[in-house]
């Protein structure tokens, strides 16, 4: 009971997504155990279960955590009436959980928690442009909020709107410049929109923030092989884009003998079709 | 339970020794002798005890954290950093994949 606790607070602190798991650590520890010696974790735990529950469409699991919630902190407690509108969410009747929403936001209009809510409606019922521009006039109020930067990248790249994805992308690096994720993230970005040079640029802040990253290294061969074809195309230059290919292939092997070294430091059966994958990205 | 046991012998050491302090200027008194300086025995379990209390507290607090800024995120990957939890939606594969 003690390590399924622990294990549901670590997945609370750090945002897993197995909710499939929860809801078996739920369904065979805790269900049937009496939760009142956990204090007040008991309701953020029955929160997380309810969430879960919703996720894994278990509605008879989310019913019984969300009928003890309720009890306890009656209907004037904000949070709750949101679960509620959650369940409605899950079942399909989005008209009730968007008057839900709108309820709460007349009652306060400075909830956050309850608009960003109403942005992910939009973005269930598909009305992707609609949840853009209530994103972007909700970061128009709430400058600071990463998960909402991160979100609207998100929602313009699924638009295949680059250039406003790369720019939520460079508003993350501001707020968070140690995470080599978002550095990855903008890399990526970049090199989907063909600015290799930039993406190049990039992929080398993420490794020289954190060694381990292999899809950096992996950005690192494939940045440098289409910018040598790119030289290749336009020797103008012939002397200059020369020296330039060269520290070009330089980095490349480089890139690919970390690579190399990975995987014979962790799983040295794969290294045969990872060298002819690597191959084949190479020129 | 160690660095419990070595904080709680710490504090009493340190007691201990200013309770022997106080004693030994009582006794210096009564013998009429000058005050020069406390036996070194008393210095040492004053010094000692003090250690003691100080590795004993900051064990107590829990881990040291790494000091590199950014080794908090050196093992994290886009699973949970990418994970917006009030973002989430309910209208995905999890309908069909556990019912």
């Amino acid at each position: 009971m003690q390590s399924a606790v622990e294990k549901l607070r670590k997945y609370r602190d750090e945002n897993y997504r197995s909710h499939d798991e929860i809801i078996e650590i739920w369904t065979h520890v805790l269900s049937n155990r009496n939760l009142s010696s956990l204090g007040d974790e008991k309701w953020l735990i029955l929160e997380q279960i309810f969430k879960s529950a919703l996720h894994c469409s278990k509605q008879s699991i989310a019913r019984q955590c969300f009928e003890q919630l309720e009890k306890k902190f009656k209907k004037t407690s904000r949070r709750v009436t949101t679960l509620n509108g959650m369940y409605f969410e899950s079942i399909g009747e989005f008209e009730r959980a968007e008057e839900i929403y709108s309820l709460l936001l007349e009652d306060n209009e400075t909830d956050a928690i309850v608009r960003k809510r109403q942005i992910s409606l939009l973005k269930e019922q598909n009305q992707i442009r609609e949840a853009i521009s209530q994103l972007n006039s909700y970061l128009e109020l709430y400058q600071a909020d990463q998960e909402a930067w991160s979100e609207l990248c998100d929602l313009y790249l699924s638009e295949h709107d680059y250039t406003k994805a790369a720019f939520c992308a460079e508003e993350l690096l501001l707020i968070n410049p140690h995470n080599h994720l978002n550095h990855e993230r903008y890399a990526s970005i970049r090199y989907s929109q063909g600015d290799y040079e930039k993406a190049r640029t990039y992929y080398f802040s993420t490794l020289k923030i954190n060694p381990t990253n292999v899809r950096a290294l992996y950005g690192i061969i494939l940045t440098s092989t289409n910018l040598a074809l790119k030289t290749l195309g336009t020797n103008s230059k012939i002397q200059n884009s020369n020296e330039n290919n060269q520290s070009l292939n330089e980095q490349m092997q480089w890139a690919r003998e970390q690579i190399m070294q990975k995987y014979i430091e962790t799983t040295p059966d794969l290294l045969p079709i990872i060298e002819s994958a690597i191959q084949s990205l190479t020129l | 339970m160690g660095q419990k046991l070595l904080l709680i012998i710490g504090l009493l050491a340190l007691a201990h020794a200013g309770y022997s302090a106080a004693q030994h200027r009582v006794f210096v008194r009564l013998t009429e002798q000058q005050f020069e300086r406390l036996p070194t025995d008393i210095i040492v379990q004053t010094l000692i005890a003090f250690l003691a209390c100080c590795i004993g507290s900051v064990q107590l607090f829990g881990k040291f954290k790494p000091i590199l800024i950014t080794a908090e995120w050196q093992n994290k990957t886009w699973d949970t950093i990418g994970n917006r939890p009030s973002f989430m939606t309910f209208n995905h594969r999890g309908r069909k994949l556990f019912h």
